[in-house]
Parts: C-alpha cells; sequence; structure tokens
C-alpha cells in the first residue's frame, strides 16, 4: 500500500504516512495520497495535459515539503488536480533535486466530488526515512 | 504529557508547570473545567508546554476553553512575546489559514417573516456565494491592485462598491490592518490567491441563516446595543479567512524560518512552531506578508457579506437598508497582533498570537467601536450547524488571558472519525426535517462538520464565561446553512 492514513497524528487535519520502495516512488506516492485525502474518487485521470517541473531543496525531506506545496499551488492557482506519473529525485551535497512529469485534470464540480480541500503541507512530526530499503513519508495536511 | 500532571488553579483553569520540560520559559495555563480538560487529546498539553518555551514570551502559554490539538500551536492556543526582548513571530502560532474570522450581519426580519423562505434563499446563497474546491470569485486580483488590496482591506471593498463605509467601523483594525508590505509577499502566492478573494472556502467554513430567539439572549441590554433588539431576530454569519493568498504565506516564511532560526539561537521541539524574532529582516518580513493576509480575509469576507445583502435584497425586493443588514461584528481569530498589555505594572507592546482564538477587548479598551464601547468587543463564537453558534462581550476579567477567548466549539472527533460515525446526505435529511436547511459543496465535508464532532458549545461558553474570558449575550439557532 503506497500510503495509509494515520490516526492518532491530529484531529482537526489529516496525516497520512506515505511509502515507496525508492524516493521516487515515496514521491509519487505522496502525491497520490494528497489526491485520495481531498477526493471522494481519487481514480487516475482520464487524459490530461501534461506537465513538467523541477523543483530544488537542501534536504530529500525539505523536497518533498516543496514537491507538495507545489501540486497545492497548481491547485489553487490553475484548479488544476496534478497526479505524477515519474519523478526523478537526486541527491547530492549541496540538497536535493527532482525533475517531475505529471499528467493533469481541471477541476470541475460537477466530476469531482471534494472530501476536503487541502490548505498547506505542515511541518509537524513531518518526516522521511529510509529503513531496510523502503522510504516513509509521515506527513499532515492542514484541511 | 497526561492531564493528571496539571495543577488545579480553579474550576476553570490548569497549569502546566514551569518545571514540567527542560526549556519551558513560563507555565502554560489551560482554560476549561474538568470535563472539557477530559476531553481534550493530550497532544493539546504537549503544543501548550511547546508554546512556552518560545523566545520573548510573556506570563503564560495560554489555551482556551475550546482548545484541541493542533500543529504548532494547540487549537485555542494564545502566547503574547515582547519584541524587545527578542520576542518572536510564528506562522505556527498563527495557521495556514491567516485571518481566518467570523462577521456577524444583523437583520429586521423577523423568524415568522422567513421561516418559508429558508429554503429558497440557502439555495440562492449557495449559486451566488462561490464555495468548495476550485471555486473563483467575481474579481481577479492581480499587480497592482492586489498591492492595493492588500494594503487597504475591506477598505478596498468599499472603495469600489462592495460595501458600505459604516461595515469599516464595526470591523476589528476597521477592516484594514495597518504594517501590510505587499513587497514582502511571494509571487508564488500572489499567484495562487489570485482567484479565490470573494470565496467561501471548505472544510469548517461556512455562511448561516440565524435566528436570536427570547429564550437564547442571556444580556439584553448588550444584545440591544449590538443591534439585536427584536424577538426572533434573523441574523447571518460568515466564517471564512485569506484563502490561498495566507495559505501560501505562511508556507513560504514557515520554510523560510526554518531554515534561518538557528542563525538567532532558535531550537523547539516542533518545527511548526519555527520562528524569527519580530525585530529582525525576517520577522519584520513576515509580519509585513501576514499583515497583507489578514487584509485578504477581511476583504473575502466584506465581498461574502455584499453579495449576501444583494440576495437578500433581490429576494425580499426591498434594499439592504430596508432589511436593516447592518454588520454587527467582524473578528480575526488566527493572527498575531501588536498590542498594550500590562507587564508588572507597566504597559508593554507585545506581539499576540492568537491561533483558533478570538480578541476579546473589555470595555472602554480601545480598539472599539464607539457605539460598543462600555459594553465590550462583540465576541463571535461560531458552532457547529446543527448545534449553534453564540455571540458574547469582552469582559474586564480577560486581562490574564491577554484579552482572549473562544473562537468555536473546537473538534471532539478527528475528520476520519467523524466521516465513519455520519453521513452527509442523511444529515442534511435528518437537519432538514429540524427545519435547518444545508445546502453543500461536499457531503463527506458535511459528515466531517456533523455536530456531534465538536464539543457542546453550551459547556465550551460556559467555561469561557466561568474563566472570565468573555460573557454570553446571545445564543443564535442555525436555520439555513451553506457549507464549502
Amino acid at each position: 500500500m503506497p500510503f495509509e492514513l494515520v490516526e492518532d497524528i491530529t484531529s482537526a487535519d489529516i496525516a497520512v504516512r506515505a511509502t515507496g520502495r525508492s524516493a521516487a516512488e515515496l514521491f509519487v506516492s505522496a502525491g497520490e495520497a494528497l489526491r485520495a485525502i481531498m477526493l471522494q474518487d481519487p481514480r487516475r485521470p482520464a487524459a490530461g495535459a501534461e506537465i513538467s517541473f523541477e523543483l530544488n531543496a537542501a534536504s530529500i525531506e525539505m523536497l518533498l515539503f516543496t514537491f507538495l506545496d507545489e501540486l497545492l499551488f497548481y491547485k489553487d492557482s490553475e484548479a488544476l488536480l496534478v497526479s505524477p506519473a515519474t519523478v526523478d529525485v537526486e541527491e547530492g551535497p549541496d540538497g536535493a533535486s527532482l525533475q517531475c512529469r505529471a499528467l493533469t485534470e481541471r477541476i470541475d464540480p460537477a466530476m469531482h466530488r471534494f472530501i476536503v480541500d487541502v490548505k498547506a503541507v505542515t511541518m509537524h512530526r513531518f518526516s522521511v526515512r529510509l529503513e531496510k530499503g523502503v522510504w516513509t513519508a509521515t506527513i499532515v495536511f492542514d484541511v | 504529557m497526561k492531564p493528571e500532571t496539571l495543577k488545579k488553579i480553579s474550576d476553570y483553569c490548569y497549569e502546566i508547570p514551569k518545571t514540567a520540560r527542560k526549556g519551558m520559559r513560563v507555565p502554560a495555563r489551560i482554560y476549561a473545567n474538568a470535563e472539557l480538560i477530559g476531553s481534550m487529546d493530550d497532544a493539546v498539553f504537549d503544543q501548550a508546554a511547546n508554546v512556552a518555551m518560545l523566545p520573548g514570551i510573556r506570563k503564560y502559554a495560554l489555551c482556551m476553553p475550546d482548545g484541541h490539538s493542533g500543529y504548532g500551536f494547540p487549537i485555542g492556543g494564545v502566547a503574547a512575546v515582547d519584541p524587545e526582548d527578542g520576542g518572536v513571530i510564528s506562522p505556527g502560532g498563527i495557521g495556514f489559514d491567516i485571518n481566518c474570522g467570523i462577521r456577524l450581519m444583523a437583520s429586521t426580519l423577523t423568524l415568522d417573516e422567513v421561516r418559508e423562505h429558508i429554503q429558497p434563499l440557502v439555495d440562492r446563497l449557495f449559486a451566488r456565494v462561490p464555495a468548495g474546491v476550485g471555486a473563483a470569485g467575481e474579481i481577479v486580483l492581480k499587480g497592482s491592485k492586489l498591492d492595493e488590496a492588500m494594503v487597504k482591506g475591506a477598505r478596498w471593498a468599499v472603495q469600489n462598491g462592495f460595501g458600505l463605509p459604516e461595515d469599516l467601523e464595526y470591523c476589528e483594525e476597521n477592516g484594514c490592518m495597518e504594517g501590510a508590505d505587499p513587497a514582502a509577499v511571494s509571487q508564488k502566492a500572489r499567484e495562487r490567491g489570485k482567484s479565490q478573494t470573494g470565496t467561501l472556502g471548505s472544510g469548517n467554513h461556512f455562511l448561516e441563516i440565524q435566528v436570536a430567539k427570547k429564550a437564547g439572549i442571556h444580556d439584553e441590554k448588550t444584545a440591544r446595543a449590538f443591534g439585536i433588539d427584536r424577538d426572533d431576530q434573523i441574523l447571518i454569519m460568515i466564517h471564512s479567512g485569506s484563502r490561498a493568498t495566507g495559505h501560501q504565506i505562511a508556507t513560504d516564511y514557515l520554510q523560510r524560518f526554518l531554515s534561518v532560526q538557528q542563525r538567532y539561537g532558535i531550537n523547539l521541539p516542533d518545527r511548526e512552531l519555527a520562528c524569527a524574532p519580530l525585530y529582525s529582516e525576517d520577522g519584520r518580513a513576515y509580519f509585513g506578508a501576514m499583515n497583507c493576509a489578514i487584509n485578504i480575509a477581511f476583504l473575502n469576507r466584506q465581498l461574502i457579506m455584499h453579495r449576501v445583502r444583494e440576495v437578500f435584497a433581490e429576494y425580499f425586493g426591498k434594499s439592504p437598508r430596508e432589511l436593516g443588514l447592518r454588520l454587527v461584528y467582524d473578528v480575526c481569530h488566527n493572527t498575531a497582533k501588536l498590542e498594550s498589555h500590562e507587564i508588572e505594572g507597566k504597559a508593554r507592546t507585545l506581539l499576540v498570537h492568537r491561533k483558533g482564538a478570538t480578541r476579546a477587548f473589555a470595555p472602554g479598551m480601545k480598539g472599539i467601536p464607539e457605539r460598543y464601547l462600555s459594553y465590550g468587543q462583540p465576541v463571535i463564537v461560531g458552532g457547529s450547524m446543527e448545534t449553534g453558534s453564540y455571540l458574547c462581550a469582552g469582559t474586564a476579567s480577560a486581562r490574564g488571558s491577554f484579552y482572549s477567548t473562544v473562537h468555536g466549539s473546537g473538534r471532539l472527533m478527528s475528520r476520519t472519525q467523524a466521516r465513519k460515525r455520519f453521513n452527509g446526505r442523511d444529515l442534511q435529511r435528518s437537519l432538514g426535517e429540524r427545519g435547518i436547511h444545508i445546502r453543500t459543496a461536499s457531503f463527506s465535508g458535511l459528515a466531517e462538520e456533523a455536530g456531534g464532532a465538536y464539543k457542546d458549545i453550551d459547556a465550551v461558553v460556559g467555561a469561557a464565561f466561568g474563566a472570565g474570558l468573555c460573557a454570553p449575550v446571545a445564543r443564535l439557532e442555525p436555520l439555513g446553512n451553506v457549507k464549502g
């Protein structure tokens, strides 16, 4: 399972634990988790326009934070739901970077039934860990 | 931290001693009765203790009776810091929805006049006030127009025909927070919120038609002063914030503070408490940007109220003035403001963080509209769509809380627990049978906001009164609700 809800972290907001066998998989899982907590029916988009973007951060943890914030930015600024298809993550001595290719779909109230809107990614209990070959992130979204 | 470690100060106040955890600079105090304390999750006490570690904090880290766990501060958290003594500003002490707040509008209509019209009125409000994810407002704010709006707040709306000049008198800060600095707002924040001004949002944001019944009036004289002057009077409550502009400003500065706080020698146990001294380049920049978001929220609620006036005027074929659609007051509950408070007998300018807490100035204090000066600041406490809300007044006895009080009922259940327990469509139906008409952009979201997911608002307001934080004036019952 690429992500699960975590019940005991927050009452007003929503916490998830996302996993992947690589950093790239983890980022895709976290993107799927964001979509799944917002939408009643989080099926993959049929055939939206493709976008790509690049991001840099001081660490892989902050890169995930920035990545999720970028998905929220598209939701609010362009009314686009972004589903990452591939994420290439690189770590180096000066930090971490990614290249993301994603499918998009325009928010349509007739088609998309929202459970909640996510306002932000919080740093509360935010973590990215690599243990025994599995990448795990704990994320609390402000809703 | 377990509640058993709390020291009882009074029936409505419990303390976490300064010695409870290394790094606490002051004790933490939770205002609540024993039952409410028992209903709070343990994280509330941990988070209150963490807040007590903020550099420059004065007297106590506080939590109001509607408190529940959040991130950084608990929801209901209040902390006053002295900027002259390294006092910090923290986005986690304000929340991502900067200046989330409530405004209450009175009318001269009575229940008998609207009872048969609630459903069509709610349907029209739902159609005319954009709500839910992806909804866009009628005004797109960009470039210099956005700069002007971020500086002027609700005043921008009134100057552009969206309201009456007298509306401004009945907002905290007259709907226009000083110290807004648009240059401190990122391009990303400008872009992200450009279409959302004048939209309700989602989650616990709402627009509600309410009635003040005679039996719910606690203080007739003050109610009359605030504009509730007839039996079964109709009021309209609006709960919304700064939308995506505020969310992005908070996110931007959370990241910035995380990267610079060590430079200021700050090391706190929760990264959501990332902060910088107010009187530093970083702190001043966030303060300027946050004030822009405060103004965007004032503007947002003003635009929504204008739309509500239009809907009522069109429906009843009378002008808003003929319908007596007058703003009672607009309160903020996610802010940090510079205010004068007495510390050890001396007046000090403190930065008061309130996260899910309402300013509640006492009678006679500067900042209250002239008309209300001898009654105290109106405090609007938003409850659930099932159980009702309150109009309260600030009291002199709230000095110990830096004149702060509750903002709502406070969550009891997590969102997922609420969704398992309640069904949105069933809830809409059962409320309809009770005469409460609901329209929503999300039935799952509606289930999360069920009355049973929240604490008992009568108990919360009762505890706030018992603690001397504010005094109830009128209980407001829901008739119709638009949920984002």
